[in-house]
């Protein structure tokens, strides 16, 4: 190696050292720096009659018309109370996001009322449902944030929402645009209490509950959703009661129970009790689905006195992990599930052969070669028809039950309500509507003093005084409307 | 000089057994009268391929030509002397007398030297065709960092008609593929495409995708290129942002003499033996989305949009074609030019048995229980348009000042119709309902280069060089329409399986349009300090803007009876949704620089040096105000310094060491916290995201022998912070969110083997890759406590990165013989198993199973100017197959409703059959 050569060799080294060190020490005092823009809030504008839009707050008085011109936001923190008489009527297609605290709370004699300019309802036999504007949408709904500790609606009547969110409209979490309930809730440590009311019409699940307590008791739900969607449609890590309802016209369930995206919450859990359910699952196509009341998927509860009067399918509980001609099912928490004292009564052969659905595929076969359904709701000998003891020797639960006894029901064991003659005039699908009937049961009705008591409710949210809810405790007959006058009392 | 020869036959047999010495067996020939011997280039010792060996037995003139090794033989001679005539292009005649003696199987082994005469050794270099595979191996060769390249002529003679395919045959990396079974991304050593950068020319491209950077690399014909280059070492002067590799195009160069090329070619796919290609009209197209035709506040209507792109018509004879054509050549002395063009008209079939699966995992009977929806057998019938432009302009100042411009335009359009048919009924024949989903599809890709450059020789020691660049990529769906009915079907009293009732369903329309604008400058300066020592220092600068729009309507379908889709009716529409993380504005600019040295003395070569990246990136999303993080920008800057080393340990053996640290960019939507709602997890963006950095080490021993062999052996290591990975985030209320994070640190590690040989016709070559690669990420199990509640819970898992393949390798058997102007090729893919998509619950991870693909492509030269080529792919028709590596308590395996499973240890999710295609075509130059 030269002289020259062995210069340039050390500059080479002494070079690349210097880049390496100069590169720790500058890589040591790397920067980065980021800006993201923060969530913009407008503090909360006390409420006044007349227009309303943008954060409010306060108490929207009694008897007062409120027009809602704009999205109206309450803020995290915030509370917003309506009092008996009020009226909040949409201009538009435009949602109540609540990150706070909202508190509708009418009453028997005066309630507030939710609803769309200048819209009367249709309650028609047979209306078909691309004219009904029940079905539209017309404005959009009640969103409940993360942040939302307590969403309250008692003696409230709400018709005519679920219009789907627009672009850049959502400005809360867990909601994207083109959603679409009439009331969405996802805190899994909130509650959400809706008693004595009135929901009228949806586009997809007219109440959505991701997360959270609840507490959903003698309501009157009608015309859920077009072609799909059930009326009160728990997800995972539901925990509550929905008792003394009346569910009539719903596209597929009255109550349904999940544990889909339960994530770290509790499981859902949910009881399901004296309800009345009528005229329901005929708007949906899928096979197996949809009908009154439905456990899947992880979900547990207790099921007891609810009465489905014509609807497609009976009380249902998904018992296997496996297919209903062709569609998927999930099996439900089987271990944890009570039920019994369900009064069923249907016009058809086809629908009292539907009061324990099974499932029909030919490969549902289980250990032994034994037929296996993927349905898994028993009949129970606390039933209304007793159909286990009607069945031949060799019927084993969850078998198939046709006979010529089970076919002979059609028709029969009228529960006598006191104002919705049965066997109905047209098909079951064509009232979805609750007006002009009277679901009471007539004295003398099979359905009174047939129900089991010996149960409790979850009662998972606060109870009593002006906030809490008012829980009513299993009844004595069964379904919604109580001969002692508790219950429903609509 | 028979004997020196023959010592070096022997010498280099003993190096070639060495390495693959079981081939020697079938080169050797059975004992007869022969002369056999090697023609090489007296100077450089290299073989010479196609020289004349001539002969007259009984005034009968014979003659052959030398293989791919510069080896010849001709049999069958009788005794006798002989005059043998050797000639070659720009050598030497030579005339050499052998004696073959009578009745005596007398091998004799003549080795021959030619002497240039009339052509310099500078001018035979110059001669060097840079398209073929002799420059391939000489540029791998020389340049500092570690490279592979794919020369044009063994892309020609390859059965891959896009650059996606042909990058698979490259060491150590391995393809996405796209619908149709072409590859569409590249994985370079394990790392997915996120983690790699694509460029023409050396200039970066912009991508046409709405989510990643990526460039699909199906849009490229490959007929366009001079080569391919997989870098797999950064040397300061390119662009950082790349940790597993970045793929070059070079394209065609204009040449000095007048060239012209043209190749057309016609195919079938015999997936269509069976399936009839069903496609839909399109010629009156409106690329425009309802928005931008009328405005965001606008109220779309039923009639805005057009069902007749679900009258879905059969093509009876769905003949693939091909047609290539470029020419180049002098304007006056200064100026040059070439011009190619080509086109491309595929129509493909794949069918797919897919189980998708049904949201969360159940926590019974095993924790973690996949389950599904119905089956899906899904029928793809895509027609792709390809289209690529480009023209080059040289233009030579004077000897020291050269300017050059080049534009180039990929397209690719590609009209989908899949066929989907969800549900027993179908696919099983059960009775019960079924789900039919017909989706027509249309996308306009295409990525558009225009680049200015010059180069300067300012002083003996001193040059420069730079470019301006505009570059646009642009993707639209004007089309994507998946019409949906069920049909409730039962067997009748004939016993066959009737529809009964067929009910549309609500179905959507989508449209996307992206848009990615690059304005760059470049600039390099490169001093010669001595002959041994050169510096280099540089920068760049570019100006980037990406729009992306996506819109979905839904037309409410009532549940109406469904005949056809023209007797379907719609009063109005169910759902606008405009925002789904993929409708946002995006501005990056990035400002480099670097320095570097390079060191060339006695055996060594050292090249390394600086470069500092600062990126400056800010968004626009359409997220609402009342939320954070509706805009956004992020700044920040990178250090990274490279090395690499080169040593000669003598004529045939180089060692190389290199080091550089490379960086990964996130996708611009990945940073919009933009929600997208579902049943199980919400998805959203992360605007806390951090870019990925990396530290990455190579080590190469490469040697070199006859013509065109080679064998090297390499190992990487890599080790990667902050990679992002998707992941369920728990969130207060007790919900999950599904999102990008950085997980920690990842390793990534692995061999590589490459290895050429040839043996007179015969030639084979291979790679193979060793790649191991970890991360441990978060996901979700859901189980059943003590008190019997279901609950659910994180774990960690520890797997290989996503795409990463344990093996890879290409293995081809080459032919050629220039006498009778044949060349054939049999190509071996092997991709081992590797995960295809990663699960947000533990252990349930999507696995491709290792695939083995098989193609064959002959071309036959029939005159000068003629050549006839077929090409076979897929022989082996191999399916593709996912699965999940769960034993799930064995409770798919054996069940009816879940057919096609082969094992109680993993559950088969997806089955796609691509079958064979075929193309014969020709080429004229």
């Amino acid at each position: 190696m030269t002289q020259s050569q062995k210069i340039v060799l050390k500059l080479i080294t002494s070079g690349l050292f210097l880049i390496f060190g100069a590169t720790f020490v500058l890589t040591s005092c790397n920067k980065t720096s980021s800006t993201v823009a923060v969530a913009y809030v407008q503090v909360g504008q006390n409420v006044a009659p007349g227009n309303i839009s943008g954060s409010i707050k306060g108490t929207m008085q009694a008897n007062q018309i409120y027009n809602v011109t704009g999205d109206v936001y309450i803020n995290a923190g915030d509370t917003l109370a309506i009092q008996p008489g009020a009226q909040v009527i949409f201009q538009g297609a435009y949602n109540f996001w609540i990150k706070g605290n909202l508190f509708s709370i009418g009453s028997s004699t005066a309630p507030i009322l939710f609803t769309y300019k200048s819209q009367a309802k249709q309650d028609n036999p047979g209306t078909p449902i691309a004219s009904d504007p029940a079905y539209v949408g017309l404005w959009g709904g009640l969103w409940a944030d993360t942040s939302c500790k307590n969403l309250v609606i008692k003696w409230t009547d709400i018709r005519f929402a679920g219009a789907s969110v627009a672009a850049a409209q959502p400005p809360i979490a867990g909601v994207s645009t083109g959603d679409s309930y009439d009331i969405f809730f996802q805190n899994g440590n909130g509650n959400f209490i809706m008693e004595d009311s009135w929901l009228y019409g949806a586009t997809d699940d007219a109440i959505r509950l991701k997360k959270g307590k609840f507490s959903v008791m003698r309501n009157t739900f009608e015309k859920g959703g077009p072609t799909g969607g059930d009326e009160f449609n728990v997800k995972g890590g539901g925990v509550g009661d929905c008792a003394y309802n009346l569910f009539i016209g719903c596209a597929t369930n009255g109550p349904k129970a999940s544990d889909k995206g339960q994530g770290t919450g509790a499981q859902t859990n949910c009881n399901f009790y004296n309800n009345t359910v009528v005229n329901s699952g005929y708007r949906m196509v899928e096979l197996g689905r949809g009908g009154s009341i439905n456990y899947e998927e992880g979900a547990r509860g207790m099921a007891y006195n609810n009465l489905i009067v014509n609807c497609r399918f009976g009380f249902r509980i998904v018992g296997a992990t496996q297919s209903y001609l062709g569609n998927a099912l999930v099996v439900a928490d089987t271990s944890h599930m009570s039920y019994g004292y369900t009064y069923n009564y249907h016009d058809s052969i086809a629908g009292v052969n539907q009061f324990y659905p099974v499932t029909p595929d030919s490969s549902a076969i289980g250990v032994g070669g034994i037929p296996v359904s993927g349905l898994w709701a028993r009949p129970q000998a606390t039933d209304f028809p007793n159909i286990t003891s009607m069945m031949p020797a060799g019927f084993y639960p969850g078998g198939p039950y046709t006979s010529s006894a089970i076919n002979a029901l059609a028709g029969k064991n009228n529960p006598n309500f006191k104002n919705f003659p049965l066997p109905e005039s047209a098909t079951p699908a064509s009232i979805a509507y609750a007006a002009g009937f009277d679901f009471h049961l007539q004295a003398g009705s099979p359905a009174i003093g047939k129900g089991y008591t010996s149960f409790s409710p979850i009662a998972s949210v606060p109870q009593g005084g002006y906030f809490g809810a008012n829980i009513t405790a299993p009844g004595a007959d069964i379904g919604a409307y109580q001969s002692n006058g508790s219950g429903n009392a609509h | 000089m028979c004997f020196t020869g023959l010592r070096k036959a022997i010498y280099s047999l003993i190096v070639a057994s060495l390495f693959i010495g079981t081939f020697q067996a079938i080169a050797a020939e059975p004992t007869s009268t022969v002369i056999k011997g090697k023609v090489i280039d007296d100077k450089s010792g290299e073989p010479l391929v196609g020289a004349t060996i001539s002969l007259s037995i009984n005034s009968k003139l014979i003659s052959t030509k030398s293989g791919l090794d510069g080896t010849y033989i001709i049999k069958k001679i009788p005794a006798g002397k002989y005059l043998i005539k050797i000639q070659y292009v720009g050598y030497d005649e030579l005339t050499l007398s052998v004696n073959v003696k009578d009745g005596e199987s007398v091998i004799e082994d003549v080795h021959l030297s030619l002497h240039a005469n009339v052509l310099s050794n500078i001018t035979i270099t110059s001669k060097v065709n840079k398209e073929s595979d002799e420059f391939a191996r000489k540029t791998e060769r020389i340049v500092s960092n570690v490279m592979n390249i794919i020369s044009a002529k063994s892309i020609e003679l390859s059965p891959d008609i896009t650059v996606g395919n042909v990058l698979q045959r490259a060491a150590g990396v391995s393809v996405v593929k796209n619908s149709s079974g072409d590859g569409q991304y590249a994985i370079i050593r394990g790392m997915a495409d996120r983690y790699n950068y694509t460029t023409i020319n050396g200039i970066k491209i912009p991508s046409p995708d709405d989510k990643s950077r990526s460039i699909p690399l199906d849009i490229f014909p490959s007929d366009l290129l001079e080569r391919l280059e997989v870098v797999k070492s950064l040397i300061p002067e390119m662009e950082g942002d790349a940790i597993g590799g970045a793929t070059n195009m070079v394209l065609k160069e204009a040449p000095k003499n007048f060239t012209f090329k043209l190749n057309g070619s016609f195919g079938y796919n015999n997936f269509f033996n069976d399936h009839t290609f069903t496609t839909f009209d399109h010629s009156s197209l409106n690329f425009k989305t309802p928005y931008e035709s009328h405005g965001s506040g606008y109220a779309p209507q039923p009639s805005d949009f057009n069902t007749k792109y679900l009258d879905y018509k059969n093509i009876s004879l769905p003949l693939n074609q091909s047609l290539n054509a470029s020419i180049g050549s002098s304007i006056t002395k200064r100026l040059r030019f070439i011009t190619a063009l080509t086109y491309q008209h595929i129509y493909k079939g794949s069918s797919s048995l897919f189980y998708p699966p049904s949201g969360q995992p159940q926590p019974i009977p095993v924790p973690n229980t996949p389950v599904f929806a119905p089956i899906e057998y899904r029928t793809y019938n895509n027609l792709q348009s390809r289209m690529g432009a480009h023209l080059k302009l040289n233009y030579d100042i004077n000897e020291n000042n050269k300017i050059s411009f080049y534009t180039a335009l990929f397209q690719l359009d590609q009209t989908q119709h899949r066929n989907l048919q969800m549900g027993l009924a179908n696919y099983l024949h059960q009775s019960g309902q079924a789900y039919i989903y017909d989706r027509s599809l249309f996308e306009r890709q295409n990525i558009w280069n225009n680049t200015l450059q010059g180069k300067h020789q300012i002083t003996n020691k001193f040059s420069a060089d730079w470019s301006l660049v505009y570059s646009q990529a642009q993707s639209k769906i004007p089309i994507w329409i998946d019409q949906q009915y069920s049909d409730i079907v039962a067997y009748n009293r004939q016993g066959t399986l009737t529809s009964e009732a067929k009910t549309l369903q609500d179905f959507p329309f989508n449209y996307t349009h992206s848009k990615e604008i690059d304005r760059s400058v470049y600039l390099n300066g490169h001093y010669k300090i001595t002959d041994e020592l050169t510096f280099s220092a540089g920068g760049m600068y570019r100006h980037k803007t990406k729009d992306n729009v996506f819109e979905s309507y839904e037309l409410y379908a009532n549940n109406q009876p469904f005949t056809t889709i023209d007797l379907a009716s719609f009063s109005r529409m169910k759902r606008v949704d405009t925002t789904d993380g993929l409708t946002y504005h995006s501005i990056e600019n990035i400002m480099a620089y670097y320095a570097q040295l390079k060191w060339v003395y006695a055996k060594w070569e050292v090249l390394g040096g600086l470069r500092i990246e600062n990126t400056n990136h800010s968004y626009s999303s359409l997220l609402s105000i009342y939320l954070p993080g509706k805009t956004g920008s992020y700044v920040y800057t990178d250090f990274l310094p490279s090395i690499n080393m080169k040593y000669k340990l003598n004529k045939d053996n180089d060692f190389r060491a290199s080091y550089f640290s490379g960086i990964s960019r996130p996708n611009y939507f990945e940073y919009v916290p933009v929600i997208k709602s579902g049943d199980y997890f919400d998805q959203k963006g992360n605007s806390d995201i951090k870019h990925i950095q990396s530290h990455n080490a190579d080590l190469r021993y490469e040697h070199y022998f006859g013509f065109e062999d080679y064998f090297m052996v390499g190992t990487f290591y890599k080790y990667i912070i902050n990679p992002i990975e998707y992941s369920l985030v728990p969130q207060t209320t007790g919900s999950y969110v599904f999102q990008p994070q950085n997980f920690g640190n990842a390793t990534n590690y692995g061999v590589e083997l490459v290895f050429t040989k040839h043996f007179r016709n015969f030639g084979i070559n291979g790679n193979y890759s060793y790649t191991k690669s970890s991360i441990t990420t978060s996901k979700s199990v859901f189980a059943v406590d003590n008190g019997g509640n279901y609950y659910m819970y994180t774990a960690n898992q520890t797997r290989p990165l996503q795409g990463q393949s344990d093996h890879i390798g290409n293995l081809s058997l080459l032919y050629k013989s220039v006498k009778k102007g044949i060349e054939a090729q049999l190509s071996w893919v092997y991709t081992g198993a590797r995960i295809e998509y990663i699960s947000p619950y533990k252990d349930l991870d999507y696995w491709q199973r290792g695939t083995s693909f098989l193609d064959f492509s002959i071309d036959v030269k029939t005159t000068k100017h003629l050549t006839l080529f077929a090409k076979v792919t897929n022989l082996t028709n191999t399916p593709t197959i996912l699965e999940l590596r769960t034993t799930a308590n064995g409770y798919y395996y054996g069940n009816p409703n879940y057919p096609g499973q082969t094992s109680k240890n993993s559950i088969i999710v997806q089955k796609d059959q691509f079958n064979q295609s075929f193309f014969i075509g020709f080429r004229i130059r």
